[in-house]
Parts: structure tokens; sequence; C-alpha cells
């Protein structure tokens, strides 16, 4: 009895096998023929294969009408056009904008090398502090320089006596102000100076005397 | 512009294929013909004809890359760049592969690199937990009248079901299923595109199944036990 009974009889179709007959069922080649004839005859195997083919096929189904509900057909068409319109601009390279603070800093694939609205790259920056700071001690050497020299020279002139034997001019002595303010000084200097006998042979010793300015330098 | 609802008979008219011999590989054919007049310099004309080729195979192309990304501006993203790299490169395109196989080459590497880019980007932002507007207004599947609010939630959570299920899958198996289920692809032209061994494809595309009918409660699959698989039950 057993001896009569056909190989496809013996055992059940395998899920692999089942699967492969889905396939092949799908792509249109055909099931294989004793796989074919044990589906036929087998209630069991047909029922898992019928299992089998409606769950991929309502997977299938369900993935397709969810994708057509988004992609309508209007949709498709506004793809279509817009892949022909890229199409069309293949072509044409590509259109840089140049900006007037950065233009240089646009490279050939119309990238912005940094931020949009950052004007000053940072090693600009670092140049301009720099240059500052520079500027700022050389200002300060050259006034240190320049007042040093201005405090140095009343100290540094010498002031000629008066050869001997000559007479001796009448010596004013510079009233002694005390402490005051810079205006009350300057004033009071000028009126000593004026009222300071005027010799013509004295001119030159006079052009040679500190002025009123030196003089408050000595003071202070 | 060809009618996109019009568009692709060989995979939208039916579920089921053609068979291999009896289904000319017209796209092949344009392709070719595209390729030869890209290389004359009659660049309206091969574009005029390019055009044939995004109707052709634009339906399957969204469905492939939606369910692969998705996301619906994703994936019209992919599609538009896919088509433009299989004009731009129809100079190096060889027709010992089909037409088919090649484009949907490019289009399942270009989705491969969105995904990539996604995990990038979601690990340094947190992605959105909840629907855009967009996703919310959508219909729901259903090929027939309009759903009421109750049924559009149920398909919406066995989408959700499907999708998830679907994104629990192994990196291959994901693949190897997308492209042959909703790609309609034969695990041959899945082996040319993938450079996996045809075996190996059916495979992938075995355990993916398997695993979806678990996880989807299609039937209680014997999972984790690979060997019982390939072991004949007795009767």
């Amino acid at each position: 009895m057993t001896a009569l009974i056909p190989w496809n009889w013996k055992r059940h179709l395998s899920e692999t096998r089942l699967f492969d007959c889905y396939l092949a069922e799908r792509s249109g080649e055909g099931i294989d023929p004793p796989a074919a004839e044990h589906l036929a005859d087998c209630r069991k195997c047909r029922g898992r294969f019928v299992a089998l083919t409606g769950f991929m096929d309502d997977t299938w189904i369900a993935a397709d009408e969810e994708t057509s509900a988004i992609f309508t057909p209007d949709r498709l068409l506004l793809q279509q056009h817009e892949i022909a319109r890229r199409l069309e601009l293949m072509g044409t390279g590509g259109r840089v904008l140049t900006f007037r603070a950065g233009a240089e800093s646009v490279d050939g694939m119309g990238r912005l090398d940094r931020p949009v609205g950052q004007t000053i790259s940072r090693a600009a920056a670092g140049w301009i502090a720099a240059a500052a700071a520079a500027g700022l001690f050389v200002g300060l050497g050259a006034g240190m320089f320049y007042d040093g020299r201005s405090l140095r020279t009343p100290t540094g002139t010498t002031i000629s006596q008066p050869p001997a034997g000559r007479q001796e001019p009448t010596q004013v002595e510079a009233p002694v102000a005390p402490p005051q303010d810079d205006d009350s000084l300057l004033f009071s200097e000028l009126e000593a100076a004026a009222t300071r006998p005027r010799m013509p042979e004295l001119d030159a010793l006079d052009a040679m005397t500190p002025r009123v300015r030196e003089i408050s330098n000595r003071i202070r | 512009m060809v009618d996109p609802s019009h568009a692709s008979p060989s995979t939208e008219s039916g579920r089921r294929r053609q068979a291999p011999a009896a289904r000319p590989s017209d796209d092949t054919r344009v392709a070719i013909e595209i390729r030869d007049l890209v290389a004359r310099g009659a660049m309206a004309e091969a574009r005029e004809r390019f055009a044939e080729l995004v109707a052709l195979h634009q339906r399957r192309a969204v469905r492939i890359a939606y369910q692969y990304l998705r996301d619906a501006a994703d994936a019209d993203e992919a599609v538009q760049d896919a088509f433009l790299k299989v004009f731009s490169h129809i100079g190096s395109y060889r027709d010992a592969w089909p037409f088919e196989v090649w484009f949907t080459r490019i289009l399942i590497n270009g989705c491969l690199d969105r995904r990539k880019a996604r995990v990038r980007r979601d690990r340094r932002f947190a992605p959105a937990e909840e629907a855009s507007p967009a996703d919310e207004a959508r219909p729901t599947f259903s090929s027939g009248p309009p759903l009421n609010p109750e049924a559009q939630l149920l398909a919406r959570e066995r989408q959700a079901r499907l999708a998830g299920a679907i994104d629990q899958l192994d990196g291959r198996q994901r693949t190897v299923f997308m492209l042959c289920h909703y790609g309609d692809c034969t695990p041959r032209e899945v082996s040319a595109m993938t450079g996996l061994n045809e075996s190996t494809v059916r495979v992938h595309l075995f355990r993916a199944a398997r695993k979806l009918r678990g996880l989807l409660g299609g039937k209680p699959e014997k999972a984790g036990t690979p060997g019982a698989i390939d072991r004949p039950e007795k009767p």
C-alpha cells in the first residue's frame, strides 16, 4: 500500500517549498508539477498556501494603496514635471550669487564658508587687535620720549654768568609765588616780566634765559 | 507628460507579473535609444523619450521609496534624484542588465543613503514623535468608498503595524523584501541588483516573510527555529 503512494503524498510541502510555489506563481513561471499536484490534492497544504498567498498579497495591497493615497495621480504628474524641469536645468551650470560682504567666501559649489552675517573673519580680527595694541605702545613710547625731552631741556640749559667786572644788572627776583593754580601763576609771571627793566645789552642774555613755561616747570 | 494613472502597465494593472519570456523589455530598448540620442547630442529628443521611462517606472519607484523611507517628501526626492542620476549616467548603461534592474539599484542605493543620513540626523536631534499634519490628513489605504473614522483609525493602525514590522527586519532582509515584494522583482533580478546569490536572496525573502507573519499574526510561525522550516511536516 505504501509503495503505491506517490512521493509527494508522503510528506506535506515545507514552508520553503510553499514559498517557492508562491514566488513561482507570482512571477508567472508556474508552480513545478509535483508541488502543483500536491497542492491540488492535499487540502491542508492548499490551505497553508492560500494563507501564505493571502498574507503576502494583503501586505502588498496595503502598501500599494497607502502609497497611492499619498502619491495621487496629480502628485505624480507634478513629479514628472519637476523631473523634466530638473533635466532641462541639468546642462546649465549653477549660478553663484555674490554677496558684497562675503563674495570671496563663496566656493565653487555655491556654499558659504562662514555663517551669513559674520563679516570679519577671526584672522582679520586678530590682526586688527594686534595692530591696535602696537599702535598703543608706539603712542605711549613716543609720548614718553617727547615728554622726557621737554623735562630735560631746562635742567640741561646752562645759564651763563655775566662776565666779571661788568656792571651787574639789577636782578629782579621773580616773585616766588605760592603754589597756585596755573592761570594765576601765569599772570603773575607775565606781570613780573612786564615790570622787568629792559636793557638792550641784556637782550641776548635774556634770550638765553628760560621763559615762563620753563620757570613754571622749574617751580613745580 | 504621460498620465500616471495609465502608467506602468506591467506592474500596475495587476499583482501578478507576466512570465519573463513573454515580457518584452520595452524600457530597456527605450533606454538604449536614449543613450544613443545623448551620445549624438540630441538632448531634447532624449529628454522627451526619457519622460516615457519616467512614466513607466514612476509608481513602482514611488512605492519602493515610500515603503523604504516612510516619508513622502523623502520618497519624492529620492525618486527624482534616481531618475536624474539615471539620465546623467545613461552613457554608462549596458544593456546586459535590464533597465528596471539598473534603475532600481540606483533608487535603492539612494534610499539607503537617505536612511543612513536620517539615522545620523536622529542621533543629533530628537525625532518627531507625532505624525505631521499632512500624514494625519491623508486618507488611509482603501480601494473602496471613503472609510468612516473608526475604519480609518483601524487602517492607520494596521499601516503602522506593518511599517513597524518591516522596520524590525534585518537590513538585508528588508532590502530583499522591498525589492521582491514591493518592487515586483524576481529573486534573480534582486540578485543582480544586490550582488547576492539568488539562493541567498530566496532565503532572505523567506525569512523576512516568516518574521513578518509572526509579527503581524498572519500565522504563528515557529520563529527562532530556522531548521524547522526546511523540514517537511509529517501528515
